[in-house]
């Protein structure tokens, strides 16, 4: 089995346990994954560097999940950069707390305050510990977080999307049973007040979300109150690099489905036909079952 | 009716209404309603639920709990998900479902148990929650706290020891807050997921119970009276004994029905 190395660019020189590599320990055993801990806001140099860090892993055999931190300075730009540049590698953007990779929205998550694994949580006044590390000497973590944060990630294309189906649906459950909307009709349901989450998760889907934009921002916003990350900052290269030809031929589809026909004030849409091609796209990108 | 943290379609009611059927809205959290299931009185579970912040699939814990307490009912499934299965619901499709196809689904113990993806399976988390049978379980957690509090109500009633010496024997080196700390943390992550399921009501119980614990157990158990009042003791036994019979109906057991 191949080891796993999760690569994070963060803040950890602040006032954390600064850069390095940590090990992930199961009982007393070491599995073999590792955390890289590396600071590296983006420069001219910074992607070229982040490929080398990729491919060293990859040609050591490992499996790789790499992290950016936004307030590095990267986007989603960058991640598409990466990918052309290398392969095998999940690259995801993270950042203001809205991530389960954080321990304050998840007991399983890795990153703590200020460039640590551990954070304080306030539950019924109460002061609780999440920590990611099982021994700090020897700069040992633990596996359930580990773990916790790698399927988490390997299945993030896969939750945003059910979400978005199932809010979409859920949204549309007063207007059953009629499953066709004339033209615009639906686009005007998802215009509503009520409706606002699900058609900035659309409109991100379809890539009409520009980078810095007050629509980005609301975006963010809901994020940091859902406590997750609704943005689909996926590309065509990603999905094909992480589930292949078909699953990106999939997604192309969908997102053209929204962009043209789900988003348009002109165009009648059926929602079985929508279902068909989200349910599709979730069988092709789907990894765990029990 | 299991409420399922997510709004129940109206042309769902308006199909169950032409069926001429009755229904209700089940607060899990509750337990009178269950007297009243039989092989004509099912459960109708959405699937999924949302419950926080994620939807999660409540079927199979809803399967194993009408296994145990009325197998003969039947369970329903609705959802938007594409379905031609027996006994589920296509809330996109609700046309199909007149008398004669609730007249017709099967009782629970004629369904198979269907694999759940493992992030959104409430089933799976319970299993987490109860995991690492051993040192590292929720139930061996709880069964170290109690046998110091055990061993401390003993020396004291029975024995007569001062307090005084029985803390700094027994008690304070045990590190009641740490423990119980640990059995916190686990706990604050894991209940409010199964609000929507059929062990809500155990779990409210517990975690009225175990509220009433916090405050001497984050002391360190430095407080007497309520140990000699057998008062701490008495709950843990309770809570234990909740946990035990949950573990044993859902993630220990091997059910022996058979299934088409």
């Amino acid at each position: 089995m191949k080891n796993r190395v999760i690569i994070i660019i963060w803040s950890w020189r602040s006032r954390g346990h600064g850069e390095g590599v940590w090990t992930v320990i199961n009982g007393r055993s070491v599995t073999g994954d590792e955390v890289i801990c590396r600071d590296l806001p983006n420069s001219p140099n910074a992607i070229e560097e982040l490929r080398l860090m990729v491919d060293t892993y990859r040609h050591a055999g490992a499996e790789i999940m790499l992290f950016l931190h936004r307030q590095h300075g990267y986007h989603q730009e960058h991640v598409q950069q990466l990918l052309t540049q290398t392969t095998d590698v999940n690259c995801f953007l993270f950042g203001e707390g809205a991530d389960p990779l954080y321990l304050t929205n998840s007991p399983r998550g890795l990153l703590g305050t200020s460039g640590t694994f551990s954070a304080g949580i306030n539950y019924d006044g109460q002061v609780l510990e999440r920590t990611a590390v099982a021994n700090e000497e020897e700069q040992q973590l633990r596996a359930a977080n580990f773990n916790y944060v790698w399927e988490l990630y390997e299945e993030a294309l896969y939750q945003k999307l059910f979400e978005l189906r199932e809010d979409l649906f859920g949204l549309l459950s007063g207007q059953l049973p009629q499953i066709v909307f004339p033209e615009g009709k639906l686009y005007t349901i998802l215009k509503e007040v009520n409706a606002r989450p699900v058609l900035l998760r659309l409109l991100s889907l379809a890539g009409r979300i520009k980078k810095h934009s007050n629509l980005a921002q609301e975006l963010r916003t809901f994020e940091q109150t859902a406590k997750r990350t609704l943005t689909f900052n996926t590309s065509f290269e990603q999905i094909e690099a992480s589930y292949g030809h078909n699953a990106a031929a999939s997604y192309t589809a969908l997102v053209h489905f929204v962009a043209r026909e789900v988003l348009s004030g002109k165009a009648t849409v059926d929602i079985l036909q929508l279902r068909v091609m989200f349910d599709e796209l979730l069988g092709l990108v789907k990894t765990h079952t029990q | 009716m299991i409420q399922a943290g997510r709004p129940i379609p109206d042309d769902l009611v308006r199909v169950v209404d032409a069926a001429g059927l009755q229904y209700s809205l089940i607060d899990p959290s509750t337990t009178d309603w269950r007297h009243s299931l039989t092989a004509d009185v099912g459960v109708l579970v959405f699937n999924p639920c949302w419950v926080e912040t994620g939807y999660f699939n409540a079927t199979e814990i809803w399967r194993r709990f009408l296994l145990q307490y009325s197998p003969e009912s039947p369970l329903f499934i609705a959802g938007y998900q594409q379905t031609s299965d027996p006994n589920e619901l296509d809330l996109l499709n609700l046309r199909n479902y007149d008398l004669e196809w609730w007249q017709s689904a099967l009782s629970v113990q004629m369904l198979a148990s269907k694999p759940e993806h493992r992030d959104s399976s409430l089933m799976y988390k319970l299993q987490r929650f109860f995991a690492g049978h051993g040192s590292d379980s929720v139930v061996a957690v709880l069964s170290r706290v109690r046998l110091v509090v055990q061993m401390a109500q003993r020396e004291l009633q029975k024995m007569q020891t001062p307090y005084s010496e029985i803390y700094a024997d027994l008690v304070a080196p045990a590190q009641l807050a740490q423990k119980w700390t640990e059995w916190r943390n686990r706990w604050v992550n894991y209940y409010p997921l199964f609000t929507f399921t059929p062990i809500a009501a155990e779990l409210k119980s517990i975690a009225e119970a175990t509220q009433q614990l916090d405050a001497w157990m984050l002391a360190g158990g430095r407080d007497e009276q309520p140990l000699a009042d057998d008062e701490i003791l008495t709950i843990l036994n309770a809570v234990r004994a909740k946990l035990q019979d949950i573990e044993g109906q859902y993630v220990i057991q091997k059910l022996s029905y058979s299934h088409s």
